[in-house]
């Protein structure tokens, strides 16, 4: 994936391409001593509060539980085997590695074109911006709370709009049916991932200089080409950000799965988060296993996100 | 002097600092090896007049006798992980209020009911209650509410639908069932198999058709009779009489919501939803539940238990406790305020002529428990929740029981 | 026809911004409502009897104002914390060279995939080891820490998109790092700077699974547990939650507009110079 090297029309002068920063002139190397100021916090907490509990995660997977949480001796591999050999798993992978890409690709898709509008001056932008911050602002069990609430096959008002638009002919079983859970959770997490994907993209936009697209429009490109080969490579750096972090928090994500998943029985639409969380507290009750999940779900997580780091080439 | 990174250096003493810190954990409270002068108490939290109920109670309790109690009030849905948690980073509270003991008895971290109670408080329990909390034949589990399930039906709609009485016969109740379904936009019976609380629906079916989940010490959950109860519940949702996903409705949202619309005509309730149709306008009635022909009518019981945790010095402080929690004018306070039936024979007295709570008194006295006493009880109905709505959306009933036989016979 | 272009697009703006908020919406109509219109069969939209009174009962019904109390004190302090750890280390890995730097981003990152719902009992065990369970200071903490690392990533992103010139020049000129960092690079990346902010305040004034589990004082309860009072065992106040629900949003409303400005950066202002 290597940078296209952008030039103007103008003379060859050649354009900032973004994510690859060039050797500041300051000479010397820091000084590690300065150097604790300027990360020695952030290392301190995220060591203390980040790592040392996932010290402690490891040694629960290694540790036989009773039903009552208390620790009764050591479990060697007997967690990890249990959950590696459990039937139910490959579907729960499965689930997995769809609700991350799908979930990812749709709020890309659709933040895009939403950070182009917002970049835009006219009646109604600042009505846009505020009704965007709103599904962010919320807490994401609150939506999904109310999204389970409109969802209600019974009770819920999405069935009698669609009804009355005559865009289904009857009531749908959104959370019940096997066909449509799915699609409703990555609409949620697409829902709620979309303000901030949205406004890290704007960000990254106003930083684009204003000459780069006058350049090129005098250069009679269209607003399409303007686009697709300038605006969107000095996205790169923002966009880069945004999906790493919207694939690591979707992921992780557990409230809304566990809250539009609350009243199915068995693990039919589980991640491996919620997947991890019944084993431990809802089902088997065994912490042990659900600690083993938890490792499975950090190498799993931590595999990926090394393979797109090295492959993107951020250093 | 570059090649040591002072920052590798930083690091590796945070972490051993920190792993220092772990090593000297310290434990819960500090006794000094006399009598402790402060218990914790975790509560779990039934409504937003749970949390300032049990605060008021530790201030007049402080007042009358100089113990502190720290409460903490844990929501339903919460409070099983938050206790696992406590339990497992040695925080234990000295009294809990939860819906399963077995496990912390097999694990003997509780007094035995005996020793914590007073006696005028041991003598006040009827004795299927009582017995209720035993563990291995001894009481472990101080039952605090109560509540056994009964028919509840909509008048409107059964005389709407031409049925002049409830069903006495399950296969009345099918048909009845299947009758109001037919009436436009509404549900038969509406029942409720969602992971949230299955047993409850189940077990009443289960009972009233000669269904058992043990007998003579065995777990019996895949036996013939308890695989037909089951496999009725399926040929009642696949004939259209229930709403139309029984296996993913819950009850507080699902099956109880539907009968306090009005859309359902038969449910499974218990005293907490005759307290919730007090708001509402529809004219219900409640029935003991049908049976199969030959078996005697019953329901399930359900109750939330008190135990005491083991810790030195506390056994004094807590049986005050206890026996403050069961006082007259506290209990009935807090049954009210929750829509609970108390379950001691004296507070049960006084509310007998209760319009609400009253009517189902009886009931709780012949009412069945589940087998909460046994030990991996917890982990039962934790598959049982998880599987249990599987039956009827699609799985084999009786696969589904082999499966929780599996689990309840295992380690 | 730019004024056709402009209509279309104010009209675009509109028809998504009550998409939107259309769950919210209903969740605000359903807060209107008394209680026998909650739950019929078929489901409505709007209240047929406006109930303004669960507005008035929610304050009542659960110590509201005290819980959202708490969560602003927890939002707004780590909230200044993580920008303050997450500038000058975005500022340091983004620019300078040092050996380990890789070493440092990957191990940021690293923290980024950790979750607090997979680590809550080791968190649980080490904050009662130091005695800070029941504190709202752990929460801060708690909240900074998780919150720093997608903070340095996010900002870090921002700066390596942003040309050395300036700062050369600086450098040239002989201003130090910290100088540099604060007279130059900020006002650049200050539209990052924002949506870090704002992404920390959000994330720890929303945070549940800690605060449920560190916090057992009921006074002490952060609005997002304190909330979960109204699902109780029999019944779900569905009114005062959304009516809660709701009001929980307005702070960080609040926020966003005060800030917004920063956040947009004015169209006229827009590029580096």
């Amino acid at each position: 994936m290597t940078t296209e090297k952008q030039t103007s029309a103008i003379a060859g002068r050649p354009v900032p391409p973004a994510g690859r920063r060039r050797r500041p002139a300051s000479p010397q190397r820091m000084r590690p001593l300065a150097l604790l100021i300027w990360i020695g916090p952030s290392v301190l907490l995220i060591v203390g509060i980040v790592v040392y509990p996932l010290f402690e995660t490891v040694r629960a997977s290694f540790q036989d539980f009773a039903l009552t949480g208390a620790v009764k001796g050591w479990a060697g591999f007997d967690n990890f085997e249990k959950v590696l050999t459990d039937p139910d798993l490959p579907r729960v992978l499965a689930n997995t590695g769809i609700w991350v890409v799908a979930g990812v690709a749709v709020t890309t898709l659709l933040a895009l074109p939403l950070a182009q509008l917002l970049n835009k001056d006219f009646w109604g932008g600042r009505i846009l911006r505020i009704a965007l911050i709103v599904p962010w602002a919320a807490s994401i069990v609150m939506t999904a709370i109310g999204f389970r609430w409109i969802l209600n096959y019974y009770y819920g008002v999405l069935n009698p709009f669609l009804m009355s638009l005559h865009i289904i002919q009857k009531p749908v079983d959104w959370l019940g049916d096997e066909r449509t859970i799915g699609w409703v959770m990555i609409a949620t997490a697409v829902f709620i991932s979309l303000p901030f994907t949205a406004f890290a993209i704007l960000s990254g936009l106003k930083g684009i200089p204003d000459d780069v697209n006058e350049a090129a429009q005098i250069d009679g490109a269209t607003r399409w080409k303007t686009y697709r080969y300038i605006t969107f490579p000095l996205l790169r750096g923002p966009l880069m950000v945004t999906v790493l972090l919207n694939s690591i928090w979707i992921f992780n994500s557990f409230p809304i799965i566990y809250v539009l998943n609350k009243s199915n029985p068995g693990y039919q639409n589980d991640t491996t988060i919620t997947f991890m969380y019944k084993i431990a507290f809802l089902t088997d009750r065994d912490i042990g296993a659900g600690a083993a999940m938890a490792v499975l779900n950090v190498l799993i997580v931590g595999v990926c996100v090394a393979l797109y780091v090295r492959r993107a080439r951020l250093d | 002097m570059h090649r040591k990174p002072v920052r590798a250096a930083a690091i590796a003493v945070a972490a051993l600092s920190l792993l220092a810190l772990s090593a000297c954990s310290a434990s819960g409270d500090s006794s000094s090896g006399g009598k402790v002068t402060s218990i914790k108490f975790v509560a779990a939290e039934y409504s937003p007049k749970t949390a300032p109920y049990w605060d008021k109670i530790a201030k007049d309790f402080k007042a009358k006798t100089g113990i502190t109690v720290d409460v903490q009030t844990i929501a339903w849905n919460d409070i099983h992980q938050q206790v696992s948690t406590m339990v497992q980073t040695n925080q234990l509270p000295d009294v809990l209020n939860l819906d399963s003991f077995a496990q912390y008895a097999a694990d003997e971290l509780l007094y035995p009911a005996s020793e914590v109670e007073s006696s005028s408080l041991a003598a006040d329990f009827p004795k299927n209650l009582a017995d209720s909390g035993s563990v291995g034949g001894k009481n472990y589990g101080i039952p605090f509410v109560g509540s056994d399930s009964v028919l509840f039906y909509n008048t409107d709609l059964f005389t709407q639908a031409g049925i002049a009485e409830p069903p006495k016969t399950i296969d009345e109740l099918a048909s009845d069932a299947e009758k109001i379904s037919k009436l436009p936009g509404k549900v038969g019976f509406a029942l409720s198999l969602s992971p949230e609380a299955p047993h409850i629906d189940y077990s009443t079916f289960m009972f009233n058709m000669g269904g058992e989940y043990m007998k003579n010490g065995k777990w019996t959950i895949n036996s013939d009779a308890n695989v037909k109860a089951l496999g009725f519940l399926k040929q009642l949702t696949d004939s259209g009489a229930t709403e139309v996903n029984p296996g993913n409705t819950g009850r507080v949202e699902g099956s109880w919501q539907l009968f306090e619309s009005g859309t359902a005509g038969m449910v499974i309730g218990q005293t907490g939803l005759a307290d919730r149709l007090k708001t509402s306008n529809i004219q219900y009635k409640t029935a003991a539940f049908p049976s199969s022909p030959g078996v005697t009518p019953t329901g399930l019981a359900v109750a939330d238990y008190l135990m005491a945790f083991k810790k030195p010095g506390n056994q004094d402080a807590v049986k005050q406790f206890l026996s403050f929690a069961f006082a007259e004018k506290n209990y009935a306070t807090f049954a009210a305020n929750e829509g609970l039936l108390p379950v001691t024979s004296s507070s049960q007295k006084a509310l007998a002529s209760d319009p609400t709570l009253g009517p189902y008194i009886p009931g709780l006295e012949t009412a069945k428990f589940a087998p909460v006493g046994e030990a991996n009880w917890d982990k039962v109905l934790g598959e049982m929740k998880n599987s249990l709505g599987l039956a009827v959306s699609g799985t084999d009933p009786k696969k589904v029981l082999d499966q929780i036989q599996a689990v309840a016979t295992s380690k | 026809m730019v004024t056709t272009r402009r209509l279309i697009t104010s009209a675009v703006a509109l028809a998504l911004s009550v998409v939107l908020l259309s769950p919210y919406l209903v969740m605000l109509f359903t807060s209107l409502k008394p209680q026998d219109e909650l739950t019929i069969t078929p489901g409505t939209l709007l209240p047929t009897v406006w109930d303004f009174s669960n507005y008035v009962t929610m304050w009542t019904s659960a110590p509201i104002a005290q819980y959202m109390t708490n969560s602003l004190i927890v939002a707004v302090t780590s909230t200044v914390l993580v920008l303050l750890f997450a500038i000058p280390a975005a500022y340091a890995s983004a620019r300078f060279e040092f050996r380990g730097r890789r070493a440092y981003l990957f191990f940021v990152l690293v923290a980024q995939i950790l979750a607090p719902i997979a680590l809550i009992v080791g968190l649980y065990r080490e904050f009662s080891a130091l005695g800070l369970v029941d504190n709202l200071l752990a929460l801060v903490i708690i909240n900074t820490a998780f919150n720093l690392s997608f903070a340095i990533w996010l900002l870090r992103g921002f700066i390596a998109s942003v040309p050395a010139t300036l700062e050369e020049a600086a450098w040239m000129d002989g201003a130090g790092r910290g100088r540099t960092l604060l007279t130059i690079v900020v006002p650049v990346i200050r539209p990052g700077i924002v949506t870090a902010g704002i992404y920390a305040f959000i994330a720890s004034w929303n945070e549940f699974i800690v605060g449920l589990t560190l916090i057992s004082t009921d006074s002490k309860k952060p609005l997002q547990v304190g909330i979960t009072q109204f699902i109780g065992r029999d019944q779900i106040e569905w009114q005062h939650l959304f009516a809660t629900a709701l009001i929980s949003i307005v702070p960080v409303v609040i926020l966003f507009l005060l800030v917004e400005k920063h956040l947009v950066g004015g169209l006229t202002e827009g590029s580096v110079k």
